[in-house]
């Protein structure tokens, strides 16, 4: 399985927010959240899209691969 | 109590049912459902049979969720519970062909009727399913 490194946790906190209330903004359940946050889930384009904006963060800011 | 805490209460109750589903389907097929000396089921016990996995087939193909409202089952069966279903599907369709190959070896040696080969398949790929989906979603539930 690929891997994609996520920096989500940090900056989820660093904005306030619970899993709960990040999960409500973009429309999805709590467990995506947490699954992404943990790696065991690796988004689609459209939720990670949607994680930057709610946390007004460039996409590349909050996911990357191992090797960059 | 928000469409977020339902989502959730419901995501971690199913995540029970899927994982108890599993198991029951092939508890109640030797327990209730076993003709060991090859005789034909009463009709009764083939549709409770038919009534059973065309219900748990529903169940996993659709995610169920449904009496909740749009809002929630959309948030339950969101984007990484149809890629956990998914996973688990594939696994059951691995564990369907393996059995499936093992009842033709074995109809080799011994003779086996069309129903118990056809439950045997798919009680094996159905259950398989069923456990890995709870347990996927689970295990969602639990990290953090």
């Amino acid at each position: 399985m690929a891997e994609l490194h996520n920096t989500l946790r940090t900056a989820r906190e660093a904005v306030g927010l619970t899993q709960g209330q990040l999960a409500e903004t973009i429309g999805v359940s709590r467990k995506t959240i947490n699954t992404v946050e943990n790696g065991v889930f690796i988004p689609s384009t459209v939720i990670a899209l949607k994680l930057a904006r709610a946390l007004r963060q460039p996409v590349e800011a909050l996911f990357s691969l191992p090797d960059s | 109590m928000s469409d977020i805490e339902k989502a959730d209460l419901l995501g971690r109750k199913r995540a029970r049912i899927w994982f108890v589903a599993g198991l029951i389907l092939p508890t109640i097929q030797l327990a209730y459902l076993d003709h060991p000396d090859g005789s034909t089921p009463a009709p009764h016990k083939l549709m409770l049979w038919s009534f059973l996995v065309l219900t748990m087939l529903f169940a996993l193909w659709t995610c169920g969720g449904f009496g909740y409202g749009r809002k929630v089952r959309a948030l339950v069966n969101d984007e990484s519970t149809l890629a956990n279903r998914d996973a688990a599907v594939r696994l059951g369709f691995l564990a369907a062909m393996l059995a499936g190959q093992a009842v033709y070896l074995i109809a080799h040696y011994h003779i086996v009727s069309g129903q118990l080969s056809a439950r045997i398949i798919i009680t094996t790929g159905l259950s398989i399913a069923l456990i890995r989906f709870g347990m996927l979603e689970w295990r969602g539930h639990r990290l953090g």
